[in-house]
């Protein structure tokens, strides 16, 4: 007589849904290919479910819908801006010319991030509404490092460039901060459109002017010209400064540490002795300077 | 629009892999639409011995048939048999709860619970769980809802078989990516073949005769009373055939094939026969009475431990009548040696008028039943998952 057990009632569909024991691998390619793509369904079910859940998540915590689907949005109170560059709220304002009293609803972030992205300052905008009364504009822009001047369809126009060689036209900067910054002179630049292509050679020049700001930086604020025709040649690359004295300082494009240093010796050299009208430095010869004095002295 | 689905019937049997595919329009007209068939290996007796040689057959009649019907086999209805598989009649009770003494659906719902959930031994499961009907105050009846009395009862066929011979048959299909929907007793299949409602209605014993076991199911009043398998099939007639006149078991399946009788007349009883044919050295002359007696004897042994089972049921109001189905219910005189050593008229199995010509071999008895089952069985469920939602989460789910 077999021994009785307690145990629930079991059936044969039981052992096919199986535990560990009564369940066997698969013996044929087909079956596995089965077991293959009924896991990768199950895993893409899943994957579903918790995008679905995840994007409803974002939406609830970022978008207000309590808010929208109750219809409580009000006027806009504030437009929150936040830029790494230098356009100002006042300037914000007066470009995107939203009118006072509007809804916050009715304001079309795609048009306004648009706008703003077709300036050439700014690399990328993005806006939200904050509810129920702020307009949050995020904002990345180009930084200037020189500027240009060129002459597009008989009338000048300035551009400025970034460190990456990129020219944009500035938007909320001053005058007198543009002027202050450094021309760049006789770079070739081409046009694709209306607008400069970006300056091939701007990684030289920015490692040039970043040695200038961490060796020299109260020189480099006179400085009013980069004069870069020399820059492409193959025997001798030269970057020729125009100082707001009129002289010329002429670099080589490699060892700026000696080459400054020597800077400093010649400049404090002319203050304490009466030099004060130099015409031309040259620091890429090899090893030594060439002065030139403006009575056509040399020393 | 009609809606149709492809069903799949497969039987592991100790001779042959019978793969049947048909097609279930609208739950009603099942249409047969291809077959494959292999030559077993890994099985004995019916049970599974080697599941990686019984599955590769196995796979081999699927293939066949998903070729012959050009559609993809994705489940099947597996008839099972087996010395392992063993029934018991169980009977649940539940008093009746109302105080006017109707039986409500939830006393019948109590009592067939009842019956139901009876535990097993411990490496058995339950393969079918039949109602048989129900007493109401120990009166039989098939729908006791309404009647008067003070307890129901529901009586159970249950059929149950050893764990791992079940997931031995299962995995042999499934571990080539094809879901067991069903797991149908073979004797059960073949009576669903091969005898009619009224048949069952009356009192019928449906003897499915196969290579190595033999299964039988008794009907009455419509349900079934009882099922179990027999250890002796058409293989034990060869295998004596091939010991008693000393063959091979190639010729001695020829032999029983092409001249084994269970009867003989008289004038046959002195003829001879050579035992290959071709009359070469080691052709020799066999008396046709020699075979007869060897067969003869295998079958009475069949037939009287068919006898010792169903001895309860051999009553004026038990069984009516004995079919005989199987692939060894072609020896000739079978029938009335059954009909002797039961005491019942005996006849072959008779198939529907709707099931084709060349469909309608005794052997194919149980693969035409798991046919069957699976078209009644899809039509259930068809009836629970209707609407639109039903059948849209059923898909949606039916990853």
């Amino acid at each position: 007589m077999p021994k009785k057990t307690k145990q629930s009632v079991a059936d044969w569909r039981k052992l096919k849904e199986g535990s560990p024991e009564t369940r066997k691998k698969p013996l044929s390619w087909r079956a596995r290919f089965k077991s293959l793509s009924s896991w990768i369904k199950r895993i893409l079910v899943a994957a579903v479910i918790v995008a679905a859940g995840s994007g409803a998540y974002y939406v609830y915590s970022n978008f207000y819908v309590d808010e929208i689907l109750s219809g409580k949005t009000g006027n806009i109170k504030n437009i929150e801006l936040k830029t790494d560059g230098a356009i100002t709220g006042k300037w914000l304002g007066s470009f995107l010319k939203i009118p006072p009293g509007a809804k916050l609803d009715d304001i079309n972030i795609f048009a306004v991030k648009k706008s703003l992205e077709d300036l050439e300052q700014v690399t990328s905008a993005s806006v939200e509404r904050i509810y129920p009364d702020v307009l949050r504009i995020t904002i990345t822009e180009l930084k200037p490092m020189m500027r240009v001047t060129v002459k597009i369809n008989g009338g000048p126009r300035t551009y400025l460039m970034s460190p990456n060689g990129v020219f944009f036209r500035p938007v909320s900067m001053d005058r007198s901060f543009i002027e202050k910054l450094p021309r760049i002179e006789d770079a070739r630049i081409s046009f694709d459109g209306s607008r400069p292509r970006p300056y091939a050679n701007a990684h030289k020049v920015r490692e040039f002017l970043a040695y200038a700001q961490k060796l020299m930086p109260e020189e480099l604020a006179k400085w009013r010209a980069i004069n870069v025709r020399e820059l492409d040649s193959v025997i001798l690359p030269l970057i020729i400064v125009k100082t707001e004295g009129g002289a010329q300082i002429v670099f080589a494009t490699q060892d700026y540490q000696k080459q400054f240093d020597r800077l400093d010796y010649i400049l404090r050299y002319s203050q304490q002795k009466p030099l004060k009208s130099i015409e031309r430095i040259d620091l890429s010869l090899k090893d030594r300077a060439d002065v030139r004095i403006s009575d056509q002295r040399q020393q | 629009m009609s809606d149709s689905k492809t069903i799949t019937a497969l039987e592991i049997g100790t001779g042959k892999m019978q793969v049947f595919i048909g097609e279930v329009v609208d739950d009603k007209l099942l249409n047969f639409i291809g077959s494959g068939q292999a030559a077993t290996e890994g099985v004995k007796k019916a049970d599974i011995v080697d599941i990686r040689r019984a599955a590769s057959q196995a796979q081999a009649a699927i293939v066949m048939a998903e070729r012959s019907a050009s559609a993809q086999i994705k489940s099947v209805c597996l008839g099972i048999s087996g010395t392992h598989i063993k029934g018991f009649r169980n009977v649940g009770s539940a008093n009746v709860s109302g105080a006017d003494g109707v039986v409500r659906r939830e006393d019948v719902e109590r009592a067939k619970e009842d019956a139901r959930t009876k535990s097993l031994a411990e490496g058995r499961s339950y393969i079918h769980r039949i109602c048989c009907g129900y007493y109401v105050d120990d009166k039989f009846c098939t729908n006791p809802l309404g009647l008067s009395g003070r307890r129901v009862d529901a009586e159970y066929w249950m059929m149950h078989g050893d764990n791992d011979r079940i997931a031995s048959a299962i995995h042999a299909v499934e571990s080539f990516g094809i879901e067991v929907e069903h797991l149908v007793f073979s004797g059960i299949a073949s009576a669903l073949a091969v005898t009619s409602p009224q048949q069952k209605i009356d009192g019928v014993l449906c003897v499915d005769i196969g290579c190595g076991t033999s299964d039988y199911a008794y009907y009455r009043h419509g349900h079934i009373v009882q099922a179990g398998v027999i250890p002796v099939g058409g293989d034990h007639i060869t295998n004596d055939l091939s010991f008693g006149i000393r063959l091979t078991r190639k010729n001695s399946e020829r032999v029983k094939i092409h001249c084994g009788k269970a009867n003989l007349s008289e004038d046959e009883r002195g003829m001879q026969f050579w035992s290959l044919g071709d009359k070469q050295i080691g052709d020799k002359k066999i008396p046709l009475d020699a075979v007869n007696r060897i067969i003869r004897a295998r079958l009475e042994e069949l037939f009287l431990l068919l006898r010792e089972d169903i001895q309860e049921y051999l009553t004026e109001d038990g069984i009516k009548e004995v079919v005989l189905t199987g692939g060894t219910s072609n020896l000739d005189g079978i029938c009335e040696l059954a009909a002797a050593v039961l005491e019942r008229p005996c006849g072959k199995g008779r198939f529907d008028s709707s099931i084709g010509e060349k469909l309608r071999y005794q052997e194919y008895a149980t693969a035409l039943g798991l046919l069957e089952y699976a078209r009644i069985e899809g039509a259930k469920s068809s009836r629970k998952k209707s609407g639109w939602l039903g059948k849209t989460f059923g898909q949606l789910f039916n990853i």
